[in-house]
Order: C-alpha cells, then structure tokens, then sequence
C-alpha cells in the first residue's frame, strides 16, 4: 500500500546557498531526507522549509537529484538484505554508466553526497565505477590514472611484494 | 571545486569501493600507497580467507581463535598460499606481526601468558597433511613476548605432538612416491628454516630455551616423561636427550620402565636395548607377525652410549658387567661386538637359551641326515 505522502514538494538548499525543489518521491530515495520527513511528519508539521544540505554543492546536489529522478519509481530495497547481492557485482545499467560519465572530481563528490545522503543505489554505482576503473591496471597505472603519490620507499615497496606476492596472480 | 582525489575519500567509502575488487586488483591498489597499504592490508588477508571457502570456522580464525587459521594452512587444497608460504619460513615473522599488530590476534589475550592452548592449536595444525614445520611460528610468537605457563593441561598433549614431529630428509625418491601403499606424510625437510636439525628435535629445543618450558618435573607431572619419550624415539633420542640434558633435566631422576617400574634412566635404557635386542636377533622372531623384520626398532644402543657419555648414575654398574662380559670372550651369534650385544649375553639368559638352540634350517638339515642314514 503506497504510504501517505506528508509533503509534496521538498525544498533542498546545498551549501552555496541554492535551493532546489524536489518531490517527495525523488527526496525520499535518500535515507537521510526520508528519515527527517517522517520525523517531521509524526511531529505533525505540515509546513517545510529549505533542508540544508552543508556538505553538497548546487552542481553535485543538481546531479544526484537528476539520479534520484531517474530512479524515483525503483523499489526502496532493505539495506541489509541488499547488502550481500551488491556486493557480489561490478555490472552496471547502461544509463547509470552514462550517468557516472563525469570527470573524476565530480564522480568522487558524488560518491561522498551520496553516502551523506544516505543514498545506497548511487554511492553502490559510484563505488562499482572506481572499482571498475581499478580493475586490470598495475599499481603504477593506479597511480597515474587517480594521480595518487608513491610514498612508499623501494625498499619497502619490495618488502610488501615479497611479503604478498602470492596475491599478485589472485 | 576541492582537489578531491582517491586518496582523500573517507575510509568507509575506500573499504566499500575495495568490497567490489578481487584480490589481485585490491593488491594493486594496496601497493600504490601507504594509506591504502594500511587500509586493505587486513581486507586483503580476510579476503584470502574467505576464498578458502570456510567462512565459519574462518571467521573464527579471524576473531581471535588461531585453530581455523592455521588449519587453513593445513588442507591440502587450501588456496590461502599466504598460511601456506607463512608457515615456511620467510613469512613467518611478517604473518604473525600481522595478526598480532592488526588486531587479527589480540594480545590481550590469556594465550599471551599462557601459550601452550596457542602452541596445542600450532603443532596440531603442523601435523595434519600436509605437514609443516612450526619452528618459525612458534618462534615468532616468542619474539613477542608470548610465554609458556610453568603449568597447563595442555602441556602433555604439547610434548606428545612434539614427539611425533617426524620427518625426512631430502627429496624423496619417485620410485617410491608413486608407490601404491607408501605414501608418506612425514615433513619434508627441505621446507625447514632450521638447518639440517630435525624439526622434533628444533620445537623441543626451541620451547625449552625460548619458551623456558621445564624440561622435568612439571612434564612428569602431567603424565609426560620427558627423558622417557625421548629415550624410546625410534629416530633421533640422542638429540632429544641432549636438548634436555642442555635445558637441565635431570638424567637421574627415576623413569618409568616396562618391567621394574621407576628405575634409573641408564637402566631403563638398557632395559630397552636388551629387550629389543633380544626380538631383533632371536632365530624365531624373524617369523613372528608381531616382530616383522621391517620393524624399526628404537635407537636403545645410542641412548644407553649417550647416558654413559654423561656420566649417569648406574654407569658404572654397566660398565663393569660390560667388561666381565668382554674378559669372557663371548661374542654374539651375528658376529657383532656392540655393548648391548655383549651385556646382553651377559644379562640376559632366554637369549643365551636361543642362542645355543639351533636354527630351523639346521633342524631340518639335522632331520634329512638322520633319515639318509636310516636309509
């Protein structure tokens, strides 16, 4: 049985000031936004202004909105039982791959709206892209692709080899 | 936009990212950096544990009980190479500072003060096939400050496992490797970091000096004669008696032998010696089913020479009965001249009896004359 909706529209305010209105079904993909609203809705509040998001932009909450649009008509899964499934696979939707066309900045800003949002599906897509953008290069090509420094010296750069190089033909 | 990069994503997000990779790649990007080194190594080796496919008692392991971990080590079709490389040798150090510096083990543990449940679980897992030398684990977990408890109820089945600690030497012939029935799941020695000292002879040594475990009364106590058992090895009871004697047992204190009770350990072993003696040369016991010729008896005649060598109470005793025997010329049937042989006839008169007895070749010899000249 569809719940009862509290409220229509949800004004969001990211943290350069911009508010964007959003719809109930598109604000409640995110666990954060959807607890608050029930909370507010058994405080018997029928009025609701701007919900500050501080740690989201306009460009990344623009962004991970369009994915809740997207997404607004999928099933909420439970955390737990989905826990163990998401695990198991890279694969991702084609339009989710499209999505996650971005650059590297922004991919990772969303990856960390989206675990504040308490947003599972996006941060689950987010996480499966950098894995995937791991998966088959060395360790200098990880570097270079995510522009990571070497702190390590050679010596224990050799140290760690030795020490797991039954991992390397894993 | 912040120069947000990899490396600066927050932990929980790093881990989920790495719940997508394999080991290979989660390897790769362990390697690019010290803070990932730091962040996946644990998820790296748990990863390797669940590929074994023995999530329960593996997480077992991974709580704190070492038995699954090293039992991992243990299976024959274990893919987790890491226990398998760890447990010979090189690894050893950095694998157990792993487990004890990332909380894989922790040390707060009773095991810390009392090792011996730990070392029951190590040499138990060593001796499952295929079998691996515990020396450098058990080693490492000393160089840790883990000490052995003056006494435990695990202590006994400790020394038991010790003892049966065999292996052999070198590689072992194909002739003999494919063989149906003779198979063998000794340790093979050239796994060992020890030198071309045995593995049995190495743990002992390794747990009386390092782990200051007491060579005598409190193993008695528990039901384990140290000097007994390493008396009656079959293989090396010289090196284990000296192990001893060097941790300072005491190689006079009573000894429990098979027909007098507790007696002096030189005449225990003498006891031995002459008793197997006695199967090995007896004419009838080469047919008998429960002396096969390929028994292998223990080195009795070594323990008896080593004790002597030292000096023990009762040597002269020995010495003396040694040196009647040799003024009276008697030598042994096989033409040998060892000291057991000779107080052997000495103080043993069934085998005089067997001696003078003729042999079944010469009855039945003796049979066909008496018949040739009845004819």
């Amino acid at each position: 049985m569809p719940e009862e909706k509290a409220f229509d529209k949800i004004p969001l305010q990211s943290n350069d000031g911009s508010i964007i209105t959003v719809d109930y079904e598109v604000a409640i993909r995110s666990a954060l936004l959807s607890t608050m609203l029930d909370d507010l809705k058994s405080m018997g509040v029928s009025e609701i202004g701007p919900v500050p998001l501080p740690n989201v932009n306009e460009a990344v909450l623009r962004k991970v909105l369009e994915y809740c649009e997207y997404h607004r008509n999928d099933p909420l899964t439970n955390n737990e039982d989905e826990t163990e499934n998401r695990k198991k696979t890279t694969d991702i939707s084609e339009w989710d791959q499209k999505y996650m066309q971005v650059d590297q900045e922004m991919l990772f800003e969303i990856i960390l709206a989206a675990n504040y949002m308490d947003i599972k599906a996006l941060l689950d897509v987010g996480c499966k892209t950098v894995a995937n953008m791991i998966k088959g290069k060395s360790p200098e090509e990880i570097r270079k692709t995510f522009n990571i420094t070497n702190d390590f010296t050679p010596e224990e750069e050799e140290q760690i080899r030795r020490e797991n190089e039954w991992a390397e033909d894993r | 936009m912040s120069g947000l990069c990899l490396d600066r994503l927050p932990n929980e997000i790093l881990l989920a990212i790495a719940g997508y990779l394999d080991i290979q790649p989660l390897f790769c990007l362990m390697t690019t950096a010290r803070c990932f080194y730091d962040l996946f190594v644990v998820l790296l080796y748990k990863r390797d544990l669940d590929a074994a496919d023995r999530r329960l008692s593996l997480r077992a392991g991974i709580q704190g009980n070492l038995a699954a971990l090293f039992r991992v080590a243990s299976c024959p079709s274990a893919p987790a190479r890491l226990y398998e490389t760890a447990v010979r040798g090189d690894h050893a150090h950095s694998v157990v500072s792993f487990l004890l510096t990332k909380g894989v083990v922790d040390e707060s543990t009773v095991y810390k003060t009392n090792f011996w449940p730990m070392l029951e679980t190590i040499m138990d897992s060593a001796l499952r096939p295929p079998r691996w030398c515990p020396v450098p684990i058990i080693s490492c977990f000393f160089e840790h400050g883990y000490t052995l408890k003056s006494s435990s109820a695990e202590m006994h089945s400790v020394w038991n496992m010790v003892f049966l600690l065999v292996q052999v030497y070198g590689p072992r012939p194909r002739r003999i490797t494919s063989g149906s029935g003779s198979s063998s799941d000794e340790l093979r020695h050239d796994h060992c970091q020890h030198g071309s000292e045995a593995c049995n002879v190495a743990t002992m040594r390794l747990l009386l000096q390092k782990g200051k475990a007491r060579p005598g009364p409190d193993a008695t106590q528990t039901g384990t004669n140290l000097l007994a058992r390493a008396m009656k090895d079959t293989r090396r009871p010289v090196d284990l008696m000296r192990c001893l004697a060097d941790a300072g047992a005491d190689l006079n204190a009573p000894v429990p032998s098979a027909s007098s009770g507790m007696c002096t350990p030189i005449l225990a072993a003498l006891e031995d010696a002459l008793r197997l003696k006695s199967f090995a040369h007896n004419p009838r016991g080469r047919s008998w089913d429960c002396h096969p010729p390929q028994v292998e008896y223990s080195k009795a005649d070594e323990a008896v020479q080593f004790l002597l060598s030292r000096g023990v109470n009762g040597t002269a005793e020995v010495a003396e009965a040694a040196d009647v025997d040799a003024a009276d010329g008697m030598k042994s049937k096989l033409g040998e001249d060892n000291l057991t042989l000779r107080l052997l006839d000495y103080w043993d008169p069934a085998w005089r009896r067997f001696k003078r007895r003729p042999s079944k070749h010469a009855k039945k010899k003796n049979k066909g004359n008496k018949k040739q000249r009845l004819e």
